[in-house]
């Protein structure tokens, strides 16, 4: 089953659930029905699976192909991690110590400056030094 | 918005109604404003409000004392276009000076001296000593609030030197004054003085933009203003009005302030046919980033960067062949606007300079100036360490705005009298007390915001009860704003908002901007004339009520134009340099006296011919043509045995 057949189910599926929605009720007469709300969850239910098997079968797809590229080239190298888009899932797989952190962010210990012992200060050097506020290459007042 | 807050604080319990008498407007009756503590806000409450006007509200105003809150409260609303903790103080990250003396022995007469003469002797005497002498108590109270200032080993609130600030009356070295919360000072602010006035009953119409001022007799009886979210209108009826709507930085191309920076107080009390004051003098910087508005440091000069034209040339050998790129800032941006307009500026529209960092080393730059490459990637797109990053002069400040009394009550000028608009008040960036004069100091702009934010509210205090009824205001009050609103909407000309704004952004950079002669500003006034005639000829898309916001972009953009006219044309009038008014064809300021001279066998010169004076400006909207007044600075302070006012001197650091 191709992806976009998949879809069209599930787009048949979702029709159908808004049909039952739509039946001149309103959102939360429809809650207080419950025939009418298993119904819906029923749907939904059935909507989600096709719409996991949908995707189960296009990575399983995607796989074999990935295979039958390394099988052609050669050599079996180890499979690297896939590049993900930076989606807000792909960013918790990135490796949590790389960047950030410039010596700005630093805080002090305590978060007293050990050189004017300010508590509660701004962090990194002295931002008047120049004669102006500066913070990060930004003049902030002057 | 700071200065608003500690109004309310000062007033207690301020419970804001808001009586909703739309002339036209939808059917429907929805409540419109949130109340904190869920009340009605029915439109029959007629107590006296303090209705306070805030666009940009720049942390100052007092929140309520302790000992204030058993006194009678007041009604108060607020009416603002951006939610409160938005406004552009949150921006504010420097400090507020204090002579709290935690450093090192400090007096505030020697503030007071230093903040005279950082105006260079343009600033009313009195607000500058009623400010620095309330500038302790203020930050003390601010302390109280729980603000949250950086503190020493002993656990006072650490200071630090910046701003040009000096003892013993400039003779004694760098003084330590200025207080901060770590990097955001504004931001702490700003949420101190919000949460602040949470506790009192204030009503909070945000998204509400304000028309014009309801003016009757010269006297200000309430604010017109329009519901973004529903396109309603609604009338406040108020005893006391405060503007508090920040500056206008948006009139020129480049410029730190928000987009939301539209000088809509000083415009609807021009359009209400009062003066505004000193407009002409506008705080610039020389390295701020092309389309961003961000400032780069000075600093960056410091560590060996330069500043360079379409030729590679560092043009700073030419202007300044000792300090080079190390030149004053005003030095430095005249020779940069200089080299634009002789038509050695880079880009497609060789508008602006390269600030060039890449021939320093890498790890230098890191060390030094940490961040800065973070910096330039974001705000200008470059790698500092391969590319020059451009920069142009830019906008950050406007020390002009709606002229007070050091009480805080707008007035006005007829016949060589100052005289009090009843019922209005201003206070901020929007207002002008003057504190600041010809050049605002680092540090000083936060403490006019909390001193005179508190003083509006003492003196509303002091001379209203709460309960009083208000005066009647005729039924078709604000017929002309809500005609101007529907003539907006249906415009139907050929000029697009963004056009016309683009237009004015770039005369008032070309024109109006660092480098000013005789000549171009005259071509400036000019052009401004025909851009804001153009106006009669614009085009808007959106014919909705609800969120039009092509509406509310042309009626700040009305606002704008308001400012600018007032801008360039008082800027072309005024025939000398003084402080952030520099002049080619004149660059020496003309005073009553020539102090560089002894005063002795001078004969004072006549007010009409020197210009330690305020400008007081006028425009007529239909025309746009602007007339110009001038009112004497205020030269004696509030009690010359606690402090003496000072005489007037040549300045120099």
């Amino acid at each position: 089953m191709t992806r976009a057949s998949s879809f069209s189910i599930v787009k048949t599926f979702l029709s159908c659930v808004i049909f039952c929605c739509d039946n001149g009720k309103a959102h939360n007469r429809l809650v207080q029905h419950p025939r009418r709300m298993s119904l819906l969850h029923v749907c939904c239910t059935t909507v989600r699976g096709f719409v996991k098997k949908g995707l189960f079968l296009e990575s399983t797809y995607t796989a074999c192909h990935r295979t039958a590229g390394y099988a052609s080239g050669g050599v079996a190298k180890d499979k690297e991690p896939l590049k993900k888009a930076k989606t807000p899932q792909g960013r918790f797989d990135m490796d949590e110590t790389e960047s950030k952190s410039k010596d700005v962010f630093e805080r002090f210990p305590d978060d007293v400056n050990p050189e004017t012992k300010e508590k509660g200060g701004p962090r990194g050097p002295e931002p008047t030094r120049y004669g102006d506020w500066e913070k990060k290459g930004r003049c902030i007042d002057f | 918005m700071a200065a608003v807050c500690a109004a309310f604080r000062v007033l207690g319990r301020n419970i804001v109604s808001s009586k909703a008498l739309p002339a036209v407007c939808q059917a429907s009756n929805r409540k419109l404003h949130f109340s904190i503590y869920g009340k009605k806000g029915d439109a029959k409450v007629s107590d006296d409000r303090l209705v306070a006007l805030c666009d940009h509200c720049v942390v100052g105003i007092c929140l309520l004392r302790s000992p204030l809150s058993i006194q009678p409260v007041f009604n108060t609303a607020c009416v603002t276009k951006l939610f409160p903790t938005r406004s552009h103080t949150v921006a504010a990250q420097g400090g507020i000076n204090a002579a709290l003396g935690n450093m090192e022995e400090d007096d505030w007469r020697w503030h007071f001296y230093d903040t005279v003469k950082g105006s260079d002797w343009l600033g009313d005497q009195d607000a500058i000593h009623y400010m620095t002498e309330q500038a302790p108590a203020a930050v003390v109270e601010l302390e109280n609030f729980g603000m949250p200032f950086s503190r020493t080993e002993e656990g006072r609130i650490y200071q630090r030197a910046f701003g040009g600030q000096s003892l013993k009356f400039g003779k004694g070295g760098q003084a330590h004054r200025c207080c901060c919360v770590a990097d955001r000072t504004g931001h702490s602010l700003l949420h101190t003085l919000y949460g602040q006035s949470l506790r009192y009953d204030t009503s909070y119409f945000v998204e509400y933009f304000a028309l014009d001022l309801l003016m009757e007799d010269g006297e200000c009886k309430g604010v017109i203003a329009l519901c973004m979210e529903d396109g309603s209108i609604h009338r406040f009826r108020s005893k006391n009005t405060v503007i508090a709507t920040g500056g206008y930085g948006r009139t020129f191309f480049s410029c730190t302030s928000a987009h939301t920076s539209t000088g809509d107080g000083n415009a609807m009390v021009t359009r209400a046919g009062l003066p505004c004051q000193d407009l002409e003098f506008v705080q610039f910087h020389p390295t701020g980033i092309y389309g961003a508005g961000c400032l780069i440091t000075e600093g960056c000069r410091g560590e060996g960067g330069i500043l360079i034209n379409s030729e590679g040339e560092r043009f700073m050998e030419r202007y300044a062949p000792n300090a080079k790129d190390l030149a004053s800032r005003d030095v430095v941006s005249r020779s940069m606007t200089i080299e634009i307009r002789e038509g050695r500026g880079v880009g497609p529209d060789k508008d602006h300079v390269y600030l060039q960092l890449h021939h320093l080393p890498p790890q230098q730059l890191a060390t030094r100036l940490p961040g800065i490459s973070e910096t330039a990637m974001i705000f200008a797109g470059v790698d500092v360490t391969k590319e020059p990053i451009p920069v142009l002069p830019t906008v950050h400040y406007n020390m002009g705005g709606i002229p007070t009394n050091y009480k805080g009550q707008a007035i006005t000028h007829e016949n060589g009298e100052d005289m009090v608009v009843p019922g209005l008040y201003a206070c901020g960036e929007a207002g002008c007390a003057s504190v600041h004069g010809a050049n605002r100091l680092g540090a000083n702009s936060l403490l006019d915001l909390v001193v005179f934010g508190r003083a509006c509210a003492l003196t509303i205090a002091e001379t209203n009860t709460p309960g009083e009824k208000l005066s009647p205001l005729k039924p078709n009050a604000g017929e002309a704003s809500v005609g101007n609103l529907d003539k907006i909407r249906f415009a139907n000309g050929s000029t697009r908002t963004s056009e016309i704004r683009l237009n004015m952004q770039k005369t008032m950079q070309n024109h109006a901007a660092v480098f000013r002669t005789g000549d171009v500003l005259k071509e400036g006034c000019e052009k401004m004339d025909s851009v804001y005639k153009s106006m009669d000829d614009i085009k808007t898309f959106d014919r909705g009520i609800v969120w039009n916001t092509d509406l509310v972009e042309t009626l700040e953009l009305q606002n704008l134009m308001l400012n600018a006219v007032q801008t360039i044309v008082s800027a072309e009038a005024r025939k000398e340099s003084r402080g952030a008014h520099a002049r080619e064809d004149f660059k020496d300021r003309v005073d009553e006296y020539d102090y560089s001279k002894p005063l002795q066998g001078q004969v004072k010169k006549p007010f009409e011919q020197h210009w330690r004076k305020h400008t007081m400006s006028y425009v007529d909207p239909k025309t746009g043509k602007v007339t110009l007044e001038y009112r004497r600075v205020i030269d004696s302070s509030l009690n010359a045995d606690d402090c003496a006012a000072i005489p007037p001197a040549i300045r120099s650091y």
